[in-house]
């Protein structure tokens, strides 16, 4: 699904003495099958963004087409869309309710109005795409599982719901590394096979440089850089000034450019290392 | 989002001399101001405390719009209330209609009701709008304190209430998330019969209940390892002071009281 943002500025609390205006004047396109990572530093506007996607919060001015129809409108086609944007929050673990874990994956497409055979059949499919063992644990209680697998859960629940755009908030935040990777590796293989379009709330670098497609940097509610992950950690300046990290690679690479070593720009970890690798065998 | 027009209790940030005066002084004059409105015996009493009410919002500047706000709520309270009191009048009926009937009595307790309601919950939420809740309760605690005396746990009961105070907005907050999620998950709040809607309930209540244990603990571990134990010998870091703004309150408070007092005697209508 394409999805195309137009001017989009939120207010909140508009009106009172505490207004905060958390976005404004955003512009961008997300076509079918992109990987994009939203970044800046906290309270820059990423989740109140990502929440506009799917129709949770209506744009104080402007507009989120999905396949060229406003979400907003009254038609319903747009809500037949919003439907199929599926959004997992930060900490997606804290919403889990049902008694046990298959009940809790089974509670979006039961919305969606599927019979009880075809709601199961869809969270048999989910729970195995998040690596969560249906036979193992769909009868256990999902507060008797661990923080990682409750947050697998949690992304199953949506994942059923069969959605054509997966909007994903922090889903690493508290992860330990291996965790990090197992579902950044699981959304990865998702969205090839399904061919989804994805947005990536991330706070860390590394995984943004090794898994987007694209970069949409956001300071104080307006977007600061745009483009491939390539292009945008190229402009090292306006990274920092964004309040970003550096991811690892061109974060060394620029230490030993500070140090007078001679090698060029790169951004993955291998890159880096390869880079390294030919400048001092050269010597 | 309905959840954020409930004002009844929200602190409405701006400077003025109502909000600086002793939150001992701001309750006392409510509870002042409160006390006088079931005094009262005729409209003119009333108008005088009309009067005295729009003064001081005014002189709190918090707009009328957002003092309003709080009144949605008890909207149907008052409806209830001026169709119960219109019916239930005794004397002579103007109307008579079925089994209804309508009387000037009637009509004139009815208005005289809901006037008075109008003033209690205006009355009370210039208090909540012009103090922040953590002094109402320091307050509360400073005027009941001479009470532990009598066995009566001031501090325990003050520093109860300004958790509960505390914890409001981020229940809201979490109440918020939830819905948030669960909608995109397709849960509907708001449409379906009364059955439907209190099933659709349970997919926000669990993990509110969840969350506000959760939060509860880690509240208590916070508590215990900065060594909190009971009020007992324990300072504040800001000492609350009168001031003289609260001597010219306590004044008015005693004039507007004996106007109040003279109009059950001096009725105009
Ligand atoms: N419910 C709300 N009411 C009022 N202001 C809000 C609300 N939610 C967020 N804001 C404000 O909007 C701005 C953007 O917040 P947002 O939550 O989108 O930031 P974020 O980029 O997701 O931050 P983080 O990395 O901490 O999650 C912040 O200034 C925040 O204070
Ligand atoms: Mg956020």
């Amino acid at each position: 699904m394409r999805i195309e943002v137009k001017d989009l500025s939120y207010v909140y609390s508009a009106g009172l003495p505490y207004e905060t205006k958390a976005l404004d004047g955003i512009n961008f396109v997300a076509e079918e099958g992109d990987f994009i990572a939203i970044v800046g530093s906290t309270g820059s506007g990423k989740t109140t963004l990502v929440e506009h996607l799917n129709g949770l919060l209506k744009p104080t001015t402007g507009q989120v087409l999905a396949d060229g129809v406003d979400i907003n409108s009254k038609d319903p086609e747009a809500r037949k869309l919003r439907r199929q944007i599926g959004i997992v929050f930060q900490y997606p673990e804290y919403q889990l309710f049902e008694e046990s874990v298959i009940k809790d994956v089974m509670f979006g497409p039961k919305n969606q109005g599927f019979s009880e055979a075809e709601c199961k059949e869809r969270a048999v499919h989910a729970m195995n795409l998040v690596g969560i063992d249906p036979e193992k644990y769909g009868e256990v209680s999902p507060f008797a599982l661990s923080g990682g697998q409750k947050r697998r859960v949690a992304i199953a629940g949506v994942l059923a719901m069969n959605p054509k755009v997966l909007i994903l908030d922090e889903p690493t935040a508290g992860l330990d590394p291996k965790g990090r990777r197992d579902i950044l590796e699981m959304i990865t293989r998702i969205k090839d096979e399904q061919n989804l379009t994805i947005f990536l709330v991330s706070h860390n670098m590394d995984d943004v440089v090794e898994f987007a497609s694209r970069v949409i940097v956001l300071k104080r509610g307006t977007i600061r850089l745009m483009g491939t992950p390539r292009d945008v950690f190229h402009n090292l300046e306006e990274v920092i000034a964004a309040g970003l990290d550096l991811p690892q690679g061109p974060s060394f690479s620029q230490y030993l450019l500070s140090r007078g070593v001679k090698l060029k720009r790169t951004l993955t970890f291998d890159e880096t290392v390869d880079e390294i690798v030919r400048v001092f065998k050269k010597e | 989002m309905a959840l954020k027009d409930i004002t009844l209790g929200q602190y409405y940030p701006v400077d003025s001399k109502i909000h600086e005066l002793d939150a001992r002084t701001k309750i006392l004059a409510v509870f002042a101001y409160l006390v006088s409105l079931f005094l009262i015996k005729s409209f003119t009493g009333f108008g005088v405390a009309a009067l005295f009410l729009f003064i001081c919002v005014k002189m709190s500047k918090v707009p009328f719009s957002f003092v309003t706000r709080g009144f949605k709520p008890i909207l149907m309270i008052l409806i209830l209330t001026i169709i119960i009191n219109v019916l239930s009048g005794t004397g002579e009926p103007i109307l008579t209609w079925w089994i209804i009937k309508i009387t000037k009595e009637g009509i004139y307790r009815a208005g005289f009701m809901a006037i008075r309601l109008i003033l209690l919950v205006f009355g009370s939420s210039v208090l909540t709008l012009t103090t922040k809740p953590i002094s109402l309760t320091d307050g509360l605690e400073k005027i009941f304190s001479p009470l532990s005396v009598i066995g009566i746990p001031a501090h325990e009961l003050a520093m109860m209430m300004s958790i509960a105070l505390r914890f409001i907005p981020t229940l809201m907050e979490e109440t918020d998330k939830i819905m948030k999620a669960q909608s995109s998950r397709g849960a509907d709040f708001e449409n379906g019969t009364l059955k439907e809607k209190a099933k659709a309930l349970l997919p926000l209540l669990v993990p509110l209940f969840v969350a506000a244990f959760r939060i509860a603990g880690d509240l208590a571990m916070a508590m215990e390892a900065r060594c909190y134990n009971g009020g007992k010998g324990r300072t504040r870091m800001n000492e609350m002071h009168y001031r003289k703004g609260d001597a010219v309150a306590a004044v008015v408070i005693v004039i507007y009281l004996a106007l109040i007092i003279l109009s059950r005697n001096f009725t105009l209508f």
